[in-house]
């Protein structure tokens, strides 16, 4: 099946979550230090993984200040991404053939203050999921790598809710409405306070719309055509306008919240004609 | 025949519109009064209203839940609360007011809540920006039932656990969104504003 309307928002409406994040929040720090090498079952053969203590790396080049690794030091040889070396950004690890379990391998890269993950899940079974493992999700400095493709909070998880359609205008253009989801797993208050008074004042903001296939990463978790940069990507295409911004932080009555957490609800508007 | 001078004309004129006015904004108000007491009627036999001031013992009337439980627990209020009464007290805010003549036109305001005005007094009890009216409309995640179901076991075993709530939380049914609040205002919107055409000359 080839990508739909839904397909594309959530798309545009990651990225751009994650970007407004990281530009204007700069919720990043940078970070340099030894990886640790692995085994990965799922990867083929020949292939040597090497992790950091943290997940996901920022790979977006608009953001000012953040380092971007372009490879990793190889036994103090500074050895560039290419064929056969790919950099996991979302599992925060370089992927290498052609090298030595043994190796040293250092660098220097950005960590997202927030991991972003998509999720099918829904609030609750988040809630009560992350709030059963949230001491193993929180990543901390002493850990020689984290497991890949497990999610590690902090985190924010982008639920797309809904979409719907209402006559707007004559000739079948309508309101296209799409209502995406996000529940926010901070490690403090005050980061939790952060990101949710960043998002609310998103409202009104308009962002472009991508196609699904823009998506910048590979397999392999590494930007299919490096530099990636947000700003390129969205030259030229049309825009998506944040009607609604709903923050909310989450009350536990029962006050055993091993984690802070806050819910945002974004309602996304696109006048279109879905029946062409 | 004999002209009668333009002041006299103006002084008829406001005079008459004076007495119109009493008579006509009785009749307008009895009007108004139908209309908003016949959308306060309907708020109030609505399905989700009533299943919701059932309280915690209420059936699924509203169909939202497939049947299962209730929508007082599902949303999680606390037991003793009435979430229904600031959402009555914004429609029965609902009033009129005569702006004055305008030449020959007699002129009213009608103010009733917004969809934002409702939303602003229905907060979800776990995420207070959240509206639960508005969420009936849009969907709402099963939290408030986590929470709810989470809180009665401890107060009736002290044995629950959150492994167990989990358990019992996947055999329940997902909500089904229903129209709610934007209808009732969208609908009587409309009769309201059909006020407008008995506009009679004074």
């Amino acid at each position: 099946m080839k990508p739909q309307y839904l397909h594309n928002v959530s798309t545009s409406f990651a990225l751009w979550l994650d970007h407004h994040l990281l530009d204007k929040g700069e919720a990043y720090s940078n970070q340099t230090g030894k990886l640790y090498n692995y085994s990965d079952a799922r990867l083929p053969s020949g292939y040597k993984v090497f992790g950091s203590p943290y997940k996901q790396w920022v790979y977006d080049s608009t953001i000012t200040g953040a380092s971007i690794p372009s490879g990793v030091y190889v036994n103090s040889v500074f050895t560039p991404r290419g064929a056969n070396k790919h950099i996991d950004y979302l599992n925060g690890r370089v992927i290498y053939s052609g090298i030595s379990t043994g190796a040293n391998v250092t660098g220097s890269f950005a960590v997202k203050d927030f991991n972003i993950y998509f999720s099918n899940e829904n609030e609750e079974d988040l809630i009560l999921e992350n709030n059963l493992k949230a001491n193993e999700k929180f990543s901390w400095t002493g850990k020689t790598y984290l497991q890949p493709y497990d999610n590690a909070l902090p985190a924010i998880y982008i639920i797309p809710d809904s979409v719907g359609n209402s006559p707007f205008a004559f000739g079948g253009e309508d309101e296209t409405r799409a209502i995406m989801k996000c529940v926010v797993f901070a490690e403090d208050p005050y980061s939790l306070d952060g990101v949710l008074s960043l998002f609310a004042d998103s409202k009104q903001k308009v962002f472009k719309q991508k196609d699904f296939t823009d998506y910048p990463l590979n397999e392999f978790g590494d930007v299919k055509a490096p530099p990636y940069s947000f700003e390129n990507v969205t030259s030229g295409s049309t825009e998506l306008f944040l009607d609604e911004v709903i923050v909310s932080k989450f009350k536990d009555p029962r006050g055993k919240s091993k984690s802070y957490i806050g819910f945002m609800d974004f309602e996304i508007i696109k006048y279109r004609y879905p029946r062409l | 025949m004999a002209k009668i001078p333009k002041e006299v004309q103006n002084l008829i004129a406001r005079s008459s519109a004076e007495i119109l006015k009493i008579q006509f904004e009785k009749d307008i108000n009895r009007r108004f009064l139908l209309i908003k007491n016949r959308m306060i009627k309907e708020f109030l036999n609505h399905p989700v209203t009533k299943e919701i001031q059932g309280g915690a013992a209420a059936e699924n009337i509203s169909g939202t839940l497939g049947g299962n439980g209730n929508l007082f627990s599902y949303i999680g209020f606390p037991e003793g609360t009435d979430p229904i009464e600031p959402i009555l007290n914004e429609f029965q805010k609902t009033s009129i007011r005569f702006a004055g003549i305008s030449g020959e036109t007699a002129n009213w305001i009608i103010l009733m809540p917004t969809k934002d005005d409702i939303w602003d007094v229905s907060p979800v009890p776990w995420a207070p920006g959240r509206s639960w009216a508005k969420s009936m409309e849009t969907g709402l995640s099963g939290v408030g039932q986590y929470l709810y179901d989470e809180i009665a076991e401890f107060k009736n075993s002290r044995s629950g656990t959150a492994i167990q709530t989990k358990q019992k939380l996947k055999r329940k049914s997902r909500f089904k969104n229903v129209k709610y609040i934007s209808e009732i205002l969208a609908k009587y919107e409309k009769l309201f504003s059909e006020l407008d055409e008995t506009a009679i000359s004074t």
